[in-house]
């Protein structure tokens, strides 16, 4: 299951939870709980696209709001 | 009657309710006190109950029993050598993925196990329906709904406990430890291990463990194995990636057990969301609906919102030659000059600005209520991978849309230097929501119903923009390297006015405050210096500045000083260009500032003008974080490229277009 998750990372697409989820055939949860899996243990390393300055920015959901991303 | 003393372990994740049931289990018959050698607390309790007198132990908090954190090993070590009878596992009912990770480690130990599932009443209200009998049958372990907080389930908790107890039944693994493909390797391991480790460790568990990494497993075994450890060590290193499949088995099993034993109800939203999703965020489908969305917005917006531009700019400039008319004679030249010709024009024309960005706000509003605008980032980012684009490459340029300042504090997602510093210096050629803002209103002034295909003209050219940078920096600085990008895209649902209305006050009080200082002082400023000394705009200082500037505004196809003054002005704040236009070619009832700047510049001027405004120096909320995070060499190396490329670029415009336009 972790493996799989890291071959569709490794196709470096953008992604959405659901889609990860549908085509793992499990849940969002986990599907997050993966990720976490993954980085726990260094194989992928997250970083949050959002800063706090973008909290004033009226068009922050447009851009990374709720994005993750994940490099190897 | 003689009572019967056993030993029983509770643990659960963080926040799961652990000490709501332990207090109410053990009442006052407890005690507090720390792990020892450790600053961790331990909590034991005695149940009273019928002839039984049980120990409780709260184990720490934590989430898994791998080496990891000290809550870890104390819970796992606890278990091990201490040896409870009963190990009663606290779920979350609201995160059971979570919850059950726990859960399969503690069944590794093969230690008899009790679930109590906790938050039941949460779990209920969220629309998750547990199948209690199921999850018994396939974990052939006794499950107990509990709300702790209202003391629900906790008898039941302490009854299957004492059956449990009186049963004697060992517990078996309802899972296989590890994947047939690692079973040699597991076995192997276990041939050296065995007879090498201390008692209370049980061998399979320790073997699994070793397999799957553990540091903690992996020293003691350096320890105990001595000169076989190298033996091990082979083993270990030919399958260094093992834990992948003994951890992601823990996982498929979870899933399975939660897809058979949890339903929680698929709500209309979700199956509406996934079939607009189908086109709205496809790669090239969505990538043309934004398009399409876009230009009706501009579109919209400058149907809307002209008539009244234009009818607030006369009303302005109407109340400011009232006012001056009658307040001129109790004030002095300069300051009656100063407040309604330099503070009262430049804002007036910021306050002009107005109904566009009111109706920008409210129609983006609307994309952000209904779900759509958190899309964007995601179809943009699918297709610029589409075209062969690394993520890093233009992750920075994105947020540049919003501001430059994070655009460029998100280049610290970049380790190399060089990248990094090559993706400062580019950010501020995005055009942010200033400059955007400012090209929304300068765009109708110079190009009147044209204007909302100039806008999407120049937003295209940006993009291309984004293209050729992200494609430059993929093809040498993060080549070979991967990324993906993963976001929660919300469901969409109807626009509620009352959200968008705070979304537009929200947004044009901080434009309000911004008009009321910043760009008022640089407005007062201007006007000084543009009345310095003798009071005719041509003989002022700023004018004598603006003039050495000549030789390149008019390559440019900038007709006069005033111009190129107002782009230095939007060095202080993006929005200042307005002002200063306003102030320097002084606007009347009769005629606006579209009427005044579209009688002086040609169309090639124009748009050479709104690209240059659009290239120009990044503000100074920019330059200084630029400097903080790339160094004055940085800085000054981006000043002078924005100045250089925006200058050509407006060359380039007004040469070339005007040979067509000619
Ligand atoms: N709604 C609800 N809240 C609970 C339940 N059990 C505990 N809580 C609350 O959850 C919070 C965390 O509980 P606590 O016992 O401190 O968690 P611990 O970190 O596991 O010890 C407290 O505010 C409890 O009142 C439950 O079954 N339902």
């Amino acid at each position: 299951m972790l493996r799989k998750l890291l071959e569709i990372l490794k196709e470096g697409n953008a992604l959405s939870a659901r889609e990860i989820s549908l085509s793992m055939g499990v849940n969002k949860e986990m599907v997050a709980l993966l990720l976490e899996e993954l980085e726990k243990r260094g194989l992928i390393q997250s970083s949050e696209s959002h800063s706090s300055l973008c909290d004033k920015c009226h068009l922050n959901s447009a851009c990374k709001k709720g994005g993750k991303r994940y490099t190897f | 009657m003689q009572q019967k003393h056993f030993k029983v372990a509770l643990i659960g994740q963080p926040n799961v309710g652990k000490s709501t049931v332990f207090n109410h289990l053990t009442g006052l018959n407890q005690h507090v006190g720390n792990w020892p050698g450790k600053t961790i607390e331990q909590k034991t309790g005695k149940i009273n109950y019928k002839d039984y007198v049980i120990e409780i132990c709260d184990l720490p908090g934590t989430y898994s029993l791998t080496s990891n954190s000290e809550e870890e090993r104390i819970s796992r070590d606890f278990i091990i050598k201490e040896k409870p009878e009963i190990v009663i596992v606290l779920l979350n009912a609201t995160s059971l993925e979570r919850s059950f990770y726990l859960l399969s480690e503690v069944l590794l130990l093969e230690v008899p196990t009790i679930l109590g599932i906790n938050m039941a009443d949460i779990a209920k209200a969220n629309g998750i329906e547990i199948n209690y009998s199921m999850l018994e049958e396939k974990l052939k372990i006794p499950a107990v709904e509990l709300v702790a907080s209202k003391n629900l389930g906790l008898y039941e908790l302490v009854e299957k406990t004492i059956e449990v107890y009186e049963k004697k039944q060992k517990s078996v693994l309802p899972f296989s430890a590890i994947k047939s493909t690692h079973k040699r390797e597991l076995d192997e391991l276990s041939e050296i291990l065995n007879g090498r480790i201390p008692k209370p460790y049980p061998l399979k568990w320790f073997s699994v463990k070793l397999l799957e990494g553990d540091k903690e497993i992996t020293e003691l075994s350096k320890k105990w194995l001595k000169d076989k450890w190298n033996e091990a060590h082979k083993i270990l290193e030919r399958h260094e990636d093992a834990y992948l499949d003994i951890v992601g088995s823990r996982y498929e099993w979870i899933s399975e057990i939660i897809s058979l034993t949890v339903k929680n109800q698929r709500p209309q939203e979700i199956l509406i969301t996934d079939r607009i999703d189908r086109y709205a965020t496809h790669p090239y489908w969505g990538m043309a609906l934004l398009l399409v969305i876009a230009a009706t917005i501009f579109s919209l917006t400058y149907l809307v919102a002209i008539p009244i531009v234009n009818l607030l700019s006369s009303g302005i400039s109407l109340l400011q030659s009232f006012l001056k008319d009658t307040f001129q004679s109790y004030l002095s030249p300069f300051f009656s000059g100063l407040l309604f010709d330099g503070v009262f024009g430049g804002a007036g024309m910021v306050i002009a600005f107005f109904p566009t960005l009111v109706f920008f706000f409210f129609f983006t509003g609307i994309l952000e209520d209904v779900g759509y605008l958190s899309r964007i980032a995601y179809i943009m980012d699918n297709f610029m991978h589409r075209i062969g684009l690394h993520g890093k490459s233009f992750l920075p340029f994105f947020l540049g849309f919003g501001c430059n300042v994070p655009a460029i504090l998100g280049t610290r997602i970049i380790e190399e230097k060089k990248a990094r510093m090559l993706t400062i210096v580019l950010s501020p050629f995005i055009p942010c929501t200033a400059r955007l803002a400012v090209l929304t209103f300068l765009a109708p002034a110079f190009f009147g119903r044209y204007s909302f295909l100039v806008m999407l003209a120049l937003i295209m050219v940006n993009l291309f923009a984004v293209f050729l940078i992200g494609k430059f920096l993929s093809k040498t600085l993060f080549k070979g390297e991967k990324s993906a990008f993963i976001m929660e895209l919300p469901l969409y649902h109807m626009p509620d006015f009352k959200t968008i209305s705070i979304y537009v006050y929200e947004n044009i009080k901080s434009f309000i405050a911004k008009a009321a200082t910043i760009i008022i002082l640089v407005a007062g400023i201007v006007w000084v210096l543009a009345n310095y000394p003798s009071g005719n705009i041509e003989e002022s200082i700023l004018a004598s500045f603006g003039k050495t500037l000549e030789p390149l505004g008019t390559l440019m196809g900038f007709p006069d000083w005033r111009l190129s003054v107002a782009l230095l002005t939007s060095f202080v704040a993006k929005e200042n260009t307005v002002a200063t236009l306003g102030i320097l070619y002084g606007v009347s009832p009769e005629t606006g500032l579209s009427e005044r700047v579209s009688s002086v510049l040609s169309f090639p001027a124009a748009l050479s003008f709104l690209i240059v405004q659009m290239l120009f120096i990044p503000c100074v909320a920019s330059v200084a974080v630029i400097r903080q995070e790339a160094g004055w060499r940085w800085t000054f190396l981006s000043i002078i490229l924005s100045l250089f490329v925006s200058v050509a670029a407006g060359i380039f415009t007004f040469q070339i277009i005007g040979l067509f336009y000619a």
